[in-house]
């Protein structure tokens, strides 16, 4: 039965005293307001704010404990037997473990849509910007819930998982989301009036279009819910959805490159890259690395299990071969004009030969960076491995390089960091060494771990 | 009862970092069987049944279950199993008549026969007349009724408990037994895993000894194990009996004698116990004690297990 989960969060979530209960209490905490405040929007602010402050803050939270109470609480493994689909029990987690907060949210959003009809905003401006609010609420719950079951899937021989930290991310990428989109539902709020948002040289009202965003955005993040419960059920996944995620985003920051002839190398190389890069080490560190893993993997694609061992290859994997196309595209070889890390080079006074082989050695670089990681986990049972690697890259990429660049000691910065200086081809010849050098030594890592 | 094969498993192998936690294991598994899984703590019976209940994937190895892989599609087989681990968990808050709602519906159990199968799993798990209680307020023994009454609602032909006894009071465990001897009776197959060997006695029909990831042995209970439901008498007699072993012969007592020590398999049955001292006696024999000795299913466990580690 498709229902059975958010039927159960029902029972658990709603009683007639809670249901009886919230209206009243916000229904003083209104009247008051408005006996105190004088401002003329007093009611429609209130039920912003409230609509944002039990969705955003109380529902993620929510969101995040609909997975890690069945953890903590014993409950999981009989979920994980259940005859029930990912995409069910995505359903009644994400609408049922928070059904009290959207009870709360949605009085609320009904208090600021009053005032906005009341304003005399076109009707479908006013159902724009409400299920613009929607959206964004799904999607934050949708990222705390993808991120507590990320979290889980890296501690899985560990008893309990805590609800703090999956919040916490969730609420990032909200402040991420809302700082990116700025005119988003808290700015565009009764006026409505702003500059056209221009996408792919198109001009779109800002309220339709942060809609729109917010909308298909709420629905990647709920197939990425489904998909990480469905790795939870044993499934075998074939890896598509994430690479289809960084190809979107890809495309979607493409879209808003100027199209001025001048900049639109650098800016689509900044987008490219810098979208790429940026998954590609979310990847890393969100998804497992321990030994056990690539073992299942190897011993999978040795025995003809094709679709297994695809999808235990983790997700970096493929973002890499994403990075990679994306630094060799455009080439940007035979423009006079300096790209990405060209313009990187001259903010040291430096000149860089080749950018193609500049642009190889940081997706090498990055690679060099996935070796370090595997080592690390490889070396014991530690289960903070991937934190003490980010560490260690965090001291690398930061007090260290500015070292030897307060040093100027330029080759020194070209054989440990992705920047295009020193002797062409020197920063890509590191690199491939030292991967080459870790991954020989995470081999005998892992060889050394599993001899029986 | 039948002897077919329910499980089959062939070549099971499944580590952990730095650690092999199963080794080449195989075995079949007999419908209709009571199967007590044994072994020392981290001997690796907590990740066989893991592996059985398709919730982790081994490195190598084959299961299948009623014929099929279990392993190529974990969702079809768990709707063929039920399973509870050592550490379970309940909704608290929900009654017990939710809880076995909820698990009939997740279990796939179609709407119309829903309120049948809460009912036939309460009745099973002698919960029939607390089903508006909550299951927080329900004791150690009684929860743990509930979550095998969760386990079975949908009639598994398989059901793997991990350390069901764990925390029960006697009582509650020789309860335990009587309903898990019931659902055998009712057609499905047991693995059992415990410590206690002297409460796998009361209702294993098979013992599984694994130690160290590696099957130790896997038998029936019957020739080589003491009997199910007989108990081990050991008999003193006054040094210099005549004929001694002649005349317990004569009183229709089998039995091994060293020296002046008679060791009797009896039945578990007061009544009979006293009616074997009383031909005894009536033989003219000098019985200096008349006592039941250590569980002998433990001295065998414990002399296979060291066996098998020289």
């Amino acid at each position: 039965m498709r229902t059975a989960e958010i039927r159960r969060n029902l029972w658990l979530e709603l009683s007639p005293q809670r249901l009886i209960a919230l209206p009243l209490i916000l229904l003083v905490v209104v009247l008051v307001g408005e006996v105190v405040s004088s401002r003329e929007h007093y009611l429609g602010e209130v039920g912003s704010w409230l609509y944002y402050g039990m969705v955003l803050l109380w529902g993620s939270r929510r969101a995040a404990a609909a997975v890690t109470e069945e953890v903590n609480g014993g409950t999981w493994i009989g979920q994980r037997l259940s005859a029930l689909s990912p995409s069910a029990l995505v359903l009644g987690k994400l609408f049922g473990a928070t059904a009290f907060i959207w009870y709360g949210g949605l009085i609320g959003l009904a208090l600021y849509g009053f005032i906005l009809f009341d304003a005399d905003l076109p009707q479908a401006y006013v159902a724009a910007v409400l299920l613009q609010h929607l959206a964004w609420g799904v999607f934050v719950h949708c990222v705390a819930l993808a991120a507590s079951l990320v979290l889980l899937n890296k501690r899985r021989l560990v008893e309990s998982v805590g609800t703090t930290l999956p919040q916490i991310l969730a609420l990032l990428v909200a402040l991420a989301v809302f700082g990116l989109f700025w005119r988003g539902p808290l700015v565009v709020s009764l006026v409505g009036v702003g500059q056209a948002i221009s996408w792919y040289g198109l001009a779109f009202d800002p309220a339709l279009f942060l809609t729109a965003v917010a909308v298909v955005f709420a629905a990647w993040g709920a197939l990425a819910c489904v998909r990480l419960m469905a790795a939870q059920l044993q499934r075998q996944l074939l890896p598509w959805a994430w690479p289809a995620f960084v190809l979107f985003l890809i495309a979607f920051a493409e879209g808003f490159v100027p199209s001025s002839p001048e900049r639109s190398v650098l800016f689509s190389q900044i987008s490219a890259i810098s979208v790429a890069l940026t998954l590609y080490y979310l990847a890393l560190f969100a998804d497992r690395n321990e030994p056990l893993r690539f073992r299942h993997c190897i011993a999978a694609f040795a025995g003809g299990r094709l679709r297994r061992g695809l999808s235990l290859l983790p997700w970096w994997v493929y973002g890499w071969f994403i990075l990679l196309a994306a630094a060799l595209w455009p080439s940007g070889g035979e423009s006079a004009e300096p790209d990405l890390l060209g313009r990187l080079a001259q903010v040291f006074g430096l000149t860089v030969t080749d950018s193609v082989l500049a642009r190889l050695g940081l997706v090498c670089f990055a690679l060099r960076d996935a070796a370090f990681v595997l080592w690390i986990n490889a070396g014991g049972r530690n289960q903070r491995a991937d934190l003490v690697a980010l560490i260690y890259l965090l001291v690398l990429y930061g007090p260290l390089v500015a070292l030897f660049i307060g040093l100027e000691a330029w080759t020194v910065v070209g054989l440990l960091a992705p920047l295009p200086i020193g002797p062409a081809g020197l920063g890509l010849a590191s690199a491939l060494v030292q991967t080459a050098v870790l991954g020989f030594l995470t081999w005998r890592r892992w060889q050394a771990l599993f001899r029986t | 009862m039948s002897q077919a094969p329910l499980v089959e498993v062939s070549g099971l192998t499944y580590d952990y970092p730095g650690r092999r936690a199963l080794h080449d294991v195989s075995f079949v598994l007999p419908a209709g069987s009571i199967t007590a899984l044994v072994g020392p703590n981290g001997a690796g019976k907590t990740t066989l049944m893991r592996c059985l209940a398709a919730l982790d994937e081994p490195l190598h190895g084959t299961i299948r279950l009623m014929g099929e892989d279990a392993l190529a599609d974990p969702p079809a087989t768990h709707r063929k199993l039920g399973y509870l681990p050592d550490l379970f968990g309940l909704y608290e808050r929900l009654s017990l008549r939710r809880c076995l709602t909820y698990r009939a519906w997740a279990q796939g159990v179609p709407r119309a026969e829903i309120a049948a199968a809460v009912a036939w799993a309460a009745e099973q798990v002698g919960l029939a007349d607390r089903l508006e209680e909550r299951a927080g307020t329900l004791s150690r023994g009684l929860k743990q009724r509930l979550a095998i009454g969760q386990a079975i609602i949908h009639r598994p032909p398989l059901l793997i408990l991990d350390e069901p006894a764990s925390g029960l009071d006697p009582e509650a465990r020789l309860d335990l037994a009587r309903l898990l001897r019931m659902l055998r009776d009712a057609g499905m197959t047991l693995m059992v895993s415990s410590h206690i060997l002297a409460e796998l006695e009361d209702y294993s029909t098979h013992l599984m000894i694994i130690d160290n990831g590696r099957l130790v042995s896997f038998e029936p209970l019957g020739e080589g194990w003491p009997k199910i439901g007989l108990v081990e008498i050991e008999v003193r007699f006054l040094p210099g009996q005549v004929d001694l072993r002649a005349r317990l012969a004569a009183a229709g007592l089998a039995t091994e004698l060293v020296d002046d020590v008679a060791r009797l398999n009896l039945p578990d049955d007061p009544a009979q116990q006293a009616a074997a001292l009383a031909a005894l006696l009536r033989s003219g024999l000098s019985v200096v004690s008349f006592a039941p000795v250590r569980t002998s299913l433990q001295d065998a466990y414990l002399e296979r297990v060291r066996g098998a580690r020289q």
